[in-house]
């Protein structure tokens, strides 16, 4: 499997990820059991995702 | 009519001084009698067509009765390097002769098979009076333009004896369509030049929006499918796993770099936003790097923390997409002809989401820590219509309904893990 690398072309942009909204944890609980060999899980979490409209996918 | 408006004005002031009343002013302009020509029309056989000097030169003996031929005043002049002047026709236009449209990406659409050669029908429409005798001579050029306004493709065509009101079909092989997008809008501009008695280039216009398609074209998204799937085994689907965070590796030789206070821990505690995007032109999926904004934090702090922001993401093929069909028991694979129906920047641009969250994970120096972000799918249904048949100008007459569907993503699965 190849999988490609695409960078982000802008840095931060003022007030960017610090807005109030935040993602609810979706209610439902997990339904798959991962494990991780000699690995601890300490974040295990399902998030419904919000739709945005891209404008210019290279900015991220 | 005039005078009435300004002794109505001159009565107003009395009462409120400098007021105008505009919608007074309005209805008079629109009363005043009309001087530019009506614009073009589609000519009625109860108008007897008359010779036009400018599309006939020699009726310009006739002139003097004739009423004004197909260009009579100009909208919009330039004087060329050979000194020609263009004059945009005021009294023709040229209008796209289709039979059919079908619903394609949700709107109605004129739709060609582009695994044939095509004509393009265009009528070069006259307001009367109609010219009885046609063009010597006409150049139309076509002009197709993505939906970003570049050209993809342009030819031009040499006629003579262009009617008025006639039908003119303009023939386009499969390999001039061939670098077309399929099953998107393209804009067809078509540009009719003629030079008048007066050595005046006069020219009609006419656009349409027409899709091309191959055998599938999307008609429109219909609803999700109920059951969820993840791509959990992380060996078979690697690449829909972004490992989008990784612990510092604490030894010696990073230590020198923490002005003599030695780290013991590390920390994590940042607000991630992480983009979900879909790609219709590449066949595997893109990790988009992770950037973070790291808050300044204390130096004497015996714990290395990552405080701040973070942003990262993952562009799915829909390729890729296609394969985690098999998540789901008895559902096949699309064929390579149904899915390039779903590559269609309504799907990619329709289905990009995101979400925002707080991380939180801390560890020993001796432990490593990594956070993993994966997509959990859902199916869609989306309607193609499969083409039939079509006529003989390659425009489709009839459609066969189909539902496919393709896993999307509507939630994230976040694995924060460590070494015990």
């Amino acid at each position: 499997m190849i999988m490609r690398k695409k960078f982000y072309s802008k840095p931060f942009e003022d007030g960017e990820v610090a807005e109030e909204r935040s993602n609810e944890p979706s209610p439902a609980s997990p339904e798959i059991e991962y494990i991780f060999d000699g690995y601890t899980i300490e974040i295990n979490e399902k998030i419904v995702l919000t739709p945005v409209q891209i404008i210019n996918k290279n900015d991220g | 009519m005039l005078k009435d408006f300004i002794d109505s004005q001159a009565a107003a002031k009395g009462a409120a001084p400098d007021a105008i009343n505009m919608n007074q002013l309005l209805q008079l302009l629109q009363q005043m009698p009309q001087h530019a020509p009506a614009t073009a029309a589609p000519a009625t056989s109860s108008n007897p067509p008359p010779v036009t000097p400018q599309i006939i030169p020699t009726a310009e003996k006739q002139a003097a009765t004739a009423p004004p031929a197909i260009a009579p005043a100009a909208i919009a002049k330039s004087l060329s390097k050979h000194n020609v002047y263009r004059t945009l026709s005021t009294r023709a236009i040229l209008s796209f002769e289709t039979k059919q449209t079908f619903l394609a990406n949700g709107k109605e659409q004129v739709i060609f098979n582009r695994k044939g050669n095509i004509k393009i029908k265009i009528k070069l429409n006259v307001t009367a009076p109609v010219p009885e005798s046609a063009l010597p001579k006409a150049i139309t050029k076509f002009y197709f333009k993505d939906d970003s306004n570049n050209i993809l493709f342009e030819k031009m065509f040499r006629q003579k004896d262009v009617s008025p009101n006639s039908v003119l079909e303009y023939d386009f092989t499969t390999d001039e369509l061939h670098s077309f997008p399929t099953g998107i809008p393209v804009q067809v501009i078509a540009e009719m030049k003629w030079l008048s008695s007066q050595n005046t280039e006069v020219k009609a216009l006419g656009s349409a929006e027409m899709v091309f398609a191959d055998l599938y074209f999307l008609k429109q998204k219909g609803k999700e499918l109920a059951e969820e799937k993840e791509p959990a085994d992380m060996k078979e689907h690697r690449s829909f796993w972004n490992k989008i965070w990784e612990s510092p590796v604490m030894d010696e030789a990073n230590q020198a770099n923490t002005n003599g206070v030695k780290k013991y821990h590390w920390q994590l505690q940042a607000n991630v936003k992480y983009t979900f995007m879909l790609s219709a032109a590449n066949e595997s999926n893109g990790l988009m790097e992770t950037k973070m904004l790291i808050a300044e934090g204390d130096r004497e702090s015996l714990t290395e923390k990552f405080e701040g922001r973070m942003k990262a993401g993952v562009e799915l093929s829909i390729s890729e997409l296609n394969k985690m069909n098999s998540l789901w028991d008895r559902q096949p694979v699309l064929s390579p002809e149904k899915l390039a129906a779903l590559k269609n920047p309504y799907v990619v641009s329709g289905s990009a989401s995101e979400f925002i969250t707080e991380l939180k994970l801390k560890g020993r120096a001796a432990q490593k820590g990594m956070v993993y972000i994966i997509p959990i799918l859902k199916r869609f249904d989306f309607l193609l219509s499969k083409i039939k048949s079509s006529n003989d100008a390659g425009e489709v007459t009839e459609v066969e309904e189909e539902a496919v569907s393709i896993p999307l993503p509507v939630s994230a699965r976040i694995l924060g893990i460590k070494t015990k």
